[in-house]
């Protein structure tokens, strides 16, 4: 692996990503272990962590569950642990989290990366309102990169101090955003070391009812206590003291950009539990004070029903979508707070729509090519395979969350099975997340459909990260791989086909064949993904226009590489035309062509 | 400098945005201003829109530029450049690489590609330099260095010692592209220089 870089002197001056700044942090201050399932936008935290020279180990988990749990061991141990995630990765990780949250240990902070306006999300669901008021965990909302910094080092204070687990919710546009750090002195922490402890650890009934009742009414408060006082939270003085804005996360920056010094603001840094004796204050002395939040009316909702008199939150600002200036200008001016006129945008014109496609060379399109002439019913999952239900693909007919699509196609193949065939189709890196345990399910029960997994070797939707069917790890260290064929043996699936992703006709054949078996079958279909820095050697192709019909059969794999041509065939139709900067010479569509018109590029 | 300068990159996944993007702010940083940054890919890496803000000045809030605040759109692709023209500010510039991406749902006639998009945009914005990026980066020696053409084009309108910028790209791009790169970022530099003074 590259070079590990040193973790900086204090004082030292940087541009740095949220995720940069929140990796930095952790090993900076102490942290012994950083665990995670990669997810947009938080996966760049180890993937910046592990480059970072220190005493930490990071290690990408299976999923976001094994994540926590690992974590929880870590803490136990009297580690410094931080555990990464989206915020789907939440409800994934939600059992052991939430059970965890009622016992007494320090060192772990859950860093969670929320995705408002879902840029590249299945939902928008907003951390705050589960991890804090459901979960009871203090959350910290930092509005740049240099708070995440300093609030991963408050993160593991709080910690300690409070014996609880704590959250750091992140967003996309703090996570992605670059803005300047200045760099704290670097600490070594050491495990205190693990030691039995049988009230704590144990939640059986007796046990937990007492760590529950101890954790509300001495916890809670102390929490409360100090998120009063916390120089986390802080406000801005503005000129027009008789307005007010309270205000967390990115949304400040937002409002700094529309009313600069003009309005007081009560900018939170700790929302949960929330300074509700401060917020009374601010807007006792601020009569006519906005809540200005992304997503759920969190702060509000709390605000209100603690009686405090504020005009408003979602009255003004929209419960979905990411804020920008002009959504919080005309928010504060719906409120009738003073904001001068933001700058507005012209009216868009009309652009190409540029929907994500699969990559040249995409291991994924000819299974999906196949599945779509055999006319399947294909419940999907999450990943670059995702990309198969767009057009002319179109070979995706359901997607709701990792892991989902065996479990649905076995549902649907058991209460109404429709004539053409049922198909479940999962990456490698979602099967072993959660697709093993449906598919379990599905071969015990007995239904009756066809599984594929697209073995691409890589976690490729969220960046290339490698996951347990690889054989190396995220520190670079090589392990044995799981061996996915043998897995699904283990689990007593009796008929499985491997195939080569680039072999249309194989591809097929093994479909046809699973599709007739009774029962559970599944297909492997292994190759590489594109982008993956291996050696490949294959020839770029071109249309040789002296053959090429027009029938555009080959334009229906859907390659970014192939386009139509100005040249026209006798009918009157355009010839397909490959770039050849951007093909990369997978062959998938030499395999359609009906009349052999695609020929490597060096063929005369 | 004591006005924030509002850059946007609207590029298509692969083209280099997100590099770019960085190095103009890690030239900003070095020449010890305030600077923000932010970045938009929805799926990444699969061709889909890429864009990312840039935003320094003295004092710089928030990493996003809000709407109609474009001073500088540095366009890296034809279309993209039209689809984010209407963010631009009154009299703000326009940098647009020549380059044409067909998507694939136009290659297969479900949509079309927008007619003469330069035109469109010279009606739009009243400074508009197209420039041959990926014409200047192959000769510069890789298709790759499309990006550091438009760095080097955007050059010309931000006022950073060549220098600041020379040693963010050393810093950004892999250590055997360097030479490069640098090519690139003078081609770039010069035809837009060249271009503002005809205009
Ligand atoms: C619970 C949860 N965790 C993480 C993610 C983010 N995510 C989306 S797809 C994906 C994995 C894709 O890998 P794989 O199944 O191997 O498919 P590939 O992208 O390689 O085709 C991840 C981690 C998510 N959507 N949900
Ligand atoms: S990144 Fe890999 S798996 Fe994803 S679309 Fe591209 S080639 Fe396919
Ligand atoms: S061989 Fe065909 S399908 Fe494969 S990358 Fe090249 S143009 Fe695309």
């Amino acid at each position: 692996m590259a070079t590990r870089l040193q973790i900086p002197p204090a004082g030292t001056r940087l541009l740095l990503t949220g995720n940069q700044a929140c990796a930095l942090a952790a090993a900076t201050f102490g942290c012994n272990l950083g665990v995670g399932y990669p997810g947009t936008p938080s996966s760049e935290i180890l993937d910046a962590l592990v480059m970072i020279a220190g005493s930490h180990t990071t290690q990408w988990e299976t999923n976001e569950k094994t994540a926590v749990e690992k974590a929880l061991g870590a803490s136990m141990a009297g580690g410094r642990v931080i555990v990464t995630m989206k915020h789907v990765g939440v409800n994934v990780a939600a059992d052991p989290l939430l059970s965890f949250a009622s016992t007494f240990n320090s060192g772990l902070v859950l860093v969670v990366g929320d995705d408002p306006g879902a840029h590249s999300s299945q939902n928008e669901q907003d951390t705050r309102m589960f991890m804090g008021l459901f979960a009871n965990l203090p959350i910290l909302a930092p509005s740049d990169s240099q708070e995440v910094y300093d609030f991963v080092g408050a993160a593991f204070e709080i910690s300690d101090r409070f014996r609880t687990p704590v959250v750091l919710r992140l967003t996309t546009n703090i996570c992605h955003a670059e803005t300047p750090v200045v760099t704290a002195e670097p600490m070594v922490h050491r495990p205190a070391g693990y030691v039995n402890n049988f009230p704590n650890n144990v939640v059986l009934p007796a046990n937990f009812r007492k760590l529950r009742h101890r954790s509300l009414h001495e916890r809670l408060p102390a929490l409360t206590e100090y998120a009063e006082t916390a120089t986390l939270t802080r406000e801005d003085a503005g000129t027009r003291p008789e307005f007010g804005i309270i205000t967390e996360g990115v949304s400040y920056a937002h409002v700094k950009e529309v009313v600069g010094e003009a309005i007081p603001i009560l900018k939170l840094g700790m929302v949960f539990p929330l300074p509700l004796g401060r917020i009374a204050r601010f807007v006792a002395d601020h009569p006519k004070t906005v809540v200005c939040e992304e997503l759920e009316p969190y702060v509000e909702l709390q605000t209100k029903a603690e009686g405090i008199p504020i005009l408003g939150g979602k009255a003004f600002f929209p419960r979905e979508g990411e804020f920008t200036a002009g959504v919080v200008a005309q928010g504060l001016a719906a409120a009738g707070l003073p904001v001068k006129e933001p700058t507005a945008a012209a009216a868009p014109v009309p652009g190409v729509p540029r929907p994500p496609t699969l990559c040249p060379g995409c291991p994924h399109r000819a299974t999906f090519y196949v599945l779509n002439r055999m006319k399947a019913n294909v419940f999907g999952d999450i990943g670059c395979y995702t990309l198969g239900g767009l057009e002319p693909l179109s070979a995706l007919h359901a997607c709701i969350c990792m892991g989902a699509s065996i479990g649905m196609a076995a549902g649907v193949a058991t209460v109404a099975r429709p004539e053409t065939p049922v198909v479940a189709i999962l990456g490698d890196s979602t099967f072993l997340h959660s697709g093993i345990t449906p598919l379990l399910g599905a071969r015990w029960n007995g239904a009756d459909f066809t599984v594929v997994i697209l073995d691409n070797g890589i976690t490729a939707m969220t960046g290339g990260q490698p996951n347990p069917g690889v054989e190396s790890t995220l520190e670079g260290a090589s392990t044995p791989k799981t061996d996915i064929e043998a897995l699904v043996r283990a689990l007593g699936v009796e008929h499985i086909a491997v195939v080569d992703g680039y072999d249309v006709a194989r591809i097929k054949e093994a479909l046809t064949a699973a599709v007739a078996h009774p029962g559970v079958a599944v297909v492997i279909s292994r190759r590489p993904c594109a982008l993956m820095p291996t050696k490949r050697h294959y020839k770029v192709l071109r249309v040789d226009h002296g053959k090429c019909i027009g029938c555009h059969t080959c334009v229906k794999v859907g390659c970014p590489a192939i386009s139509l041509s100005d040249e026209l065939t006798d009918k009157g139709r355009r010839k397909s035309y490959i770039d050849p900067r951007a093909c990369i010479g997978c062959t998938v569509c030499q395999q359609v062509c009906p009349v052999g018109a695609i020929v490597d590029l060096e063929a005369v | 400098m004591n006005t924030i300068v509002n850059i946007r990159l609207a590029t298509v996944g692969g083209q280099g945005g997100v590099l770019a993007s960085s190095v103009i702010a890690q030239a900003a940083f070095d020449a010890g201003l305030q600077v923000k940054k932010r970045e938009v890919h929805g799926m990444s890496q699969r061709g889909g829109v890429v864009t990312s803000d840039v935003r320094f000045g003295p004092v710089v809030h928030s990493p996003m530029v809000p709407e109609g605040a474009v001073d500088i759109l540095l366009g890296f692709e034809q279309g993209e450049a039209l689809r984010a023209v209407h963010d631009l500010r009154p009299g703000g510039v326009v940098i647009v690489n020549t380059q044409v991406i067909v998507p694939p749902i136009v290659a297969t006639g479900k949509a079309s590609y927008p007619v003469n998009p330069l035109a469109t945009l010279r009606e739009k914005a009243s400074r508009v330099y197209a420039v041959d990026a990926l014409k200047i980066a192959e000769d510069a020696g890789s298709v790759k260095a499309v990006s550091t053409v438009m760095v080097g084009a955007l050059s010309a309108f931000v006022d950073f010692p060549e220098d600041a910028w020379l040693k963010a790209i050393r810093g950004k791009v892999p250590p055997k592209t360097v030479a490069l790169n640098e090519r690139a970022f003078a081609a770039g530099r010069a035809v837009v220089q060249a271009a503002s003074r005809g205009a």
